[in-house]
């Protein structure tokens, strides 16, 4: 056997040899180092970032965003008209679409109503046949309150959808673009169930996408390949696209230095300088649509008093974590919007980095040292924060000098989610991470409603003047005018001082040199259509 | 001898059920719930957490639970993943041959490697080679192999780019439908040139890493077991006989020497799955033992329990086996109990 | 001839006591004594951390942060192995680090060695159901791998450096019970045993004085080894984010938390592996010498 084995092998190494010239030449593979694996293929059932780019190159939604920006641009659905109530829209749908095929499953005809119906009942009616299989966690349906907005969605003819809501709603269309709305095909769930398999469905997905599904092991890679029939305008320019599942960052960016792979995800903030200078290496970056905060419970004294969390602010060097920690990754935050997001207020002044005001304040407020407070840090690194855990020794090493000692504490990540809403920290650190782009999505986050035992609201902070803006703001349509009311917060949220805004990530993404026609998404995917490799 | 077999197998049977019970009640205190851990900052609402734990059970009593999970596996049902909605078995098994590949290449290596040098070292002993070795043994028995594992990667996979940094095989130029789960064997079916040698390259420094402590270990016990063979009075009557040293060593005292080392090779069958949880973080290796942490952080119940129940089970049976090995070699044992 | 052989026998040395026949027999192993020698000094950096070490482990120097030891371009003679992340002085750290790795191995060894005394006793010297019970549930640890058992047990207690301890003194209980157990059962059998007994002695008292005392070489020795498997096993759950937490400087979570700088500044995270491989280096061949002393039989061979 081992004989045999070597025998073989050693011809192998000379054929492939041999052979390396005319693969190269005759496929294009761009390898995709990607940190995890996806939980399944079907977007609906997931939340987590990994899962829904291991799922997107497979699959079309009715509207889409345009590669690399957050304009909704028609997907399947070719147009779209709105009743006069804007309460009806009548989706024209596009023809000619076929699906992808796989081993077992010939699609017989093209993609039309059904298959729309098929994807958005199968989250939404229980008595649907698919709507129990694998697990039926319809999340982000539910969050985005499709149940409560969507009164029908009927089909009129093979090619015209209506869907009617219960209310207006604007953001609609781009709802609708998200990973959770993408179109599956109903022949293939018949298929299935025939066969007697429905749970294939989330495990062999079959879209539209400019990829098809080739194969999964799990830990270790997903195999597309491209999708000679793509109705879009930017097809596949590779043939073969890889995620090689890498969750060790480390790893990912020597492999990628190495040529094992061609893009990378999540590089590490400590690596960014040594990308830089690598010459065969690109690298790309943007801001981040989110913000990293402390947040402090106004419910418990002495955060109570405005002029300690004032004092916060000044005791924490923000600077120095911003350098140390986010290693150039990031930007000080001195709103809880990024400076991308419309209403942006730039003449609210931070705090300054001041020790000595900051003892002042608190005498000021009474306070008597040692004060024993506690700083919750998250266990998990985010998106928005690179390394909770150094944060917090930073902030305690400051709050050290004013004789405050801050017990670091910090618990499994759900379970912290859920005690910070609660309100059982005094004070803690979180973030968010927009999904939309408007900035009540990230302003609701200091509403008194989130401030109930359970909210979001992680200061419990309830300010009417606040408050009253907020409501305001998301029942006005005018923009400009909501834009001069969230200004006005963010001058109110920074006096009063209920959290101390920590940074905004900058995101980046390397990539080798040859690859070419990458876009950015505002949305952090990482999509590879359009991608070509010299 | 089946009668003695039986009567170990019947002894494990109350060791599984109280590790069944023991992990299943251990699991559900750990703080935090499945559902809970997936929503991230956005949370939940009351309303379908409460739900989900309903489907998934977690709102019946603890000693429901149980039965129901027992009653489960009694037909072979090791349950669902929360995470992946995917059989656990389907999962534990696709996910096994890689452990396996990469602790029987590591046990290969330990072996070939720690046999030779200990034999030499006994032999020559008090030679410099011995000294070396054993310092070297007392090193790699000593090795944070997190550690080791960082520094070799740093130093020749990136440094020296002797070997891939992570992976099983060549993803670029070697596609291949896996059938045995065991990539050298899949890459030698698959009939694609060089195949065999990518998945051996990607193979050699986790082997390396993983077969330290256990070089280590066998290197040592094969020197000391030798050193005892070699004073004994049949190996200085063969010596005096005029056989040549080489017959002395390799088939009277080697033989002898090795009963020792093969139970030790027995007993590391779990120091290697505790390895592999470490090894196969570091190298990004596609096993259980990562498996298995990434379930505890997701607190994937079903995952959690039929992963240890099942790896617990392995490492039952093969000490069970190396006992009824023992025994079949050292008759004395057998018949002793 | 006997009486002359006995005339002749005040001419000989007097037999050296057990003590210093002990340290006879170590010594001769350089191995051991060099072990010895790095971790006494270990040890002693240990206890005296607050005199010997240039600052505190917590003070940030943040004009001064992921230095490279001073010998390497850009170092600083103010931090001889350079700082962390933080401007931690890394000296410090490893010192301080020390007194927590030691406490731990130290900590864990005593635990698992006193339990699996009581234990391994009370399972040879009651028999029966007590002795099948205690047996099984060793059985029942031995067949999970130490440190997914380690993690499992850390998981539910929650991270902290005691229950570091607890996590792993329970991964090594079997050990020492099923050792315990062995040689007792060894010794119940002598004559000596049979004579206390007849004699009276009570069963505590035959448990602890006159039974324990002749089980201890092998007990000892593998003390010795379980301070630095601790040490190893506390490291690695240390380095998966489950060990001791900041800001405290235990060994493996400072790898853990540097690691990230592995590529950019690998100082940070070769040191404090090092300074886990030497200290555990330095127990292991003590206790190599430990054994080849206790153990007559090992020495002649």
């Amino acid at each position: 056997m081992t004989r045999y084995a070597t025998a073989k092998g050693l011809l192998g190494l000379g054929l492939a040899a041999l052979l390396m010239g005319s693969t190269a030449v005759s496929a294009k593979t761009l390898v995709y180092c990607s940190e995890g694996s996806p939980e399944n293929f079907t977007p609906a059932l997931n939340t987590t970032g990994t899962s829904f780019d291991a799922a997107r190159p497979v699959y079309n939604q009715l509207t889409e965003f345009a590669r690399g920006s957050t304009t909704v641009v028609p997907g399947l659905a070719e147009s779209w008209t709105f009743s006069d109530d804007a309460k009806v829209i009548t989706f024209k749908l596009r023809k000619g679409v076929k699906f992808h095929a796989t081993k077992d499953f010939k699609p017989s005809r093209d993609f039309n109503a059904d298959d729309v119906l098929f994807s958005f009942n199968r989250q939404w009616k229980e008595d649907h046949p698919f709507f129990k299989v694998s697990g039926g966690k319809y999340d982000y349906f539910n969050d985005m309150d499709m149940p409560k907005l969507l009164k029908t969605i009927e089909k009129k003819d093979d090619y015209t959808v209506v869907m009617t809501l219960n209310e207006p709603n604007a953001p609609i269309l781009a709802n609708l673009a998200m990973d959770f709305a993408s179109i599956h095909s109903q022949e293939y769930a018949d298929f299935l169930v025939k066969q007697g398999k429905p749970e294939l469905m989330d495990q062999i997905p079959v879209g539209t996408g400019p990829f098809s599904f080739v194969a999964y092991q799990k830990d270790a890679v997903i195999r597309f390949k491209a999708n000679k029939d793509y109705f879009g305008q930017e097809k596949a320019l590779i043939d073969d696209l890889v995620f090689a599942i890498t969750p060790d960052p480390t790893a990912r960016l020597a492999k990628l230095r190495k040529g094992e792979c061609h893009h990378m995800a999540y590089p590490r903030p400590a690596d960014l300088e040594e990308i830089k200078k690598d010459a065969a290496l690109q690298m790309m970056q943007q801001p981040g649509l989110n913000i990293a905060y402390w947040s402090f419970n106004v419910t418990k004294p002495p955060f109570d008093k405005k002029e300690v969390r004032q004092a916060m602010n000044m005791a924490v060097d923000k600077a120095a974590i911003i350098r140390d920690v986010y290693l150039g990754a990031g930007a000080p935050a001195k709103n809880l919007i990024p400076p991308t997001i419309w209403s942006y207020n730039d003449t609210v002044k931070d705090y300054p980095f001041d020790q000595a005001k900051a003892k002042e304040l608190l005498e000021k407020a009474g306070v008597k040292t040692p004060l024993e407070i506690d700083l919750w840090y998250m266990p998990v690194q985010r998106p928005y924060n690179p390394n909770g855990k150094r944060i917090a020794e930073m902030m305690q090493s400051d709050l050290a000098k004013l004789g405050i000692n801050a017990k670091l504490v910090t618990y499994e990540w759900g379970e912290y989610r859920k005690r910070m809403q609660q309100g059982e920290h005094i004070t803690g650190q979180l973030g968010w991470t927009g999904d939309n782009g408007d900035p009540d999505n990230f302003f609701f986050l200091r509403g008194c409603s989130a401030a109930r035992p359970g909210g979001q609201n992680l200061s419990k902070w309830c300010n009417k003047e606040f408050d009253d803006r907020l409501k305001k703001a998301a029942a006005m349509s005018d923009n400009k005018e909501r834009a001069k009311l969230y200004e006005e917060m963010q001058l109110i949220q920074k006096e009063d001082a209920p959290d101390m805004t920590i940074a905004h990530s900058i995101v980046y993404e390397p990539m080798r040199k040859e690859v070419t026609g990458y876009k950015m998404s505002p949305f952090n995917r990482h999509e590879f259509y359009g991608v070509d490799m010299k | 001898m089946i009668k003695f077999l039986l009567k170990r197998a019947a002894l494990t049977l109350p060791t599984f059920f109280a590790l069944m019970f023991v992990t299943f009640v251990a699991i559900r205190m750990v703080p935090g719930d499945p559902v809970e851990v997936r929503t991230g900052e956005r949370g939940i609402s009351p309303e379908r957490l409460a739900q989900f734990r309903h489907e998934l059970g977690l709102d019946q009593p603890i000693w429901k639970q149980f039965a129901d999970y027992v009653w489960q596996l009694l037909h072979g049902d090791f349950g669902t993943s929360v995470v992946t909605n995917e059989k656990v078995l389907t999962e534990f098994f696709a996910l096994f041959p890689a452990t396996l590949e990469l602790s029987a290449a590591a046990m290969l290596f330990a072996v070939l490697l720690g046999v030779p040098a200990g034999v030499i070292a006994a032999v020559k002993r008090g030679s410099w080679f011995d000294h070396t070795l054993m310092g070297a043994a007392v090193t790699g028995f000593s090795m944070p192999i997190f550690w080791w594992g960082l520094l070799l990667i740093m130093l020749v996979s990136e440094r020296w780019g002797l070997t891939p940094v992570s992976g099983r095989i060549d993803l670029i130029n070697y596609y291949f439908e896996p059938v045995t789960g065991f990539m050298l064997i899949d890459a030698l079916k698959s009939d694609q040139p060089g195949a065999f040698w990518s998945a051996l390259h990607h193979l050699i420094l986790p082997m390396i890493v993983l077969g330290t402590v256990p070089l280590a270990v066998i290197a040592r016990m094969t020197r000391s077991s030798m050193l005892e063979v070699l004073s004994e009075d049949y190996v200085r009557t063969a010596k005096a006989k005029g056989l040549s040293p080489f017959r002395v060593i390799g088939y009277h005292a080697l033989r002898n020497a090795l009963i020792p080392v093969v139970t030790i090779v027995g007993l590391q069958v779990g120091t290697l799955l505790a390895g592999a949880v470490l090894t196969e973080t570091i190298f990004s290796w596609p096993g259980v033992g990562k498996w298995l942490i990434e379930a505890i952080g997701r607190r994937d119940y079903p995952a959690l329990q039929g992963g240890i129940l099942l790896i617990s089970s392995m490492v039952i049976v093969v000490n069970l086996i190396i006992d009824v090995l023992y025994g079949a070699i050292n008759p004395r044992i057998r018949h002793g109990r | 001839m006997a009486v002359d052989a006995l005339a002749a026998q005040p001419a000989q040395p007097v037999p050296p006591g057990p003590l210093r026949a002990f340290w006879a027999s170590f010594s001769e192993n350089k191995g051991a004594v060099g072990g010895l020698v790095v971790l006494v000094i270990i040890a002693l950096m240990a206890i005296f951390a607050d005199v010997v070490s240039p600052y505190s482990p917590f003070e940030q120097f943040r004009d001064f942060t992921k230095l490279p030891p001073a010998w390497e371009d850009g170092g600083n003679w103010k931090f001889v192995l350079g700082t962390d992340a933080l401007g931690r002085d890394t000296l410090t750290r490893l010192i301080y680090g020390a007194r927590i790795s030691l406490f731990i191995g130290v900590a864990v060894m005593a635990t698992s060695v006193i339990v699996g005394v009581l234990l391994g006793l009370a399972a040879s010297f009651l028999g029966g159901i007590v002795d099948t019970v205690i047996m099984r549930v060793m059985d029942l640890i031995l067949s999970v791998p130490g440190l997914v058992l380690a993690i499992l047990v850390v998981a539910v207690l929650g991270p902290s450096l005691t229950n570091t301890i607890v996590a792993v003194a329970i991964v090594y209980l079997p050990s020492y019970v099923r050792l315990v157990r062995a040689s007792a059962l060894g010794e119940l059998g002598k004559d000596y045993v049979t004579a206390s007994r007849v004699a009276g002695v009570g069963t505590m008292r035959l448990m602890f004085v006159t039974i324990l005392p002749n089980c201890l070489a092998p007990l000892i020795v593998q003390a010795a080894l379980g301070v630095s498997n601790a040490i190893l096993e506390a490291a690695a759950l240390g380095f998966l984010g489950l060990g001791a937490q900041p800001p405290t400087p235990e060994w493996g979570s400072m790898l853990a938390d540097s690691r990230e700088f592995i590529r950019s500044n690998p100082w940070i995270v070769t040191l404090p592996g090092l300074a886990i491989l030497v200290t555990v280096v330095a127990i292991n061949l003590m206790g190599d010498g430990l054994r080849d002393a206790l153990d007559p039989k090992l020495k002649r061979s």
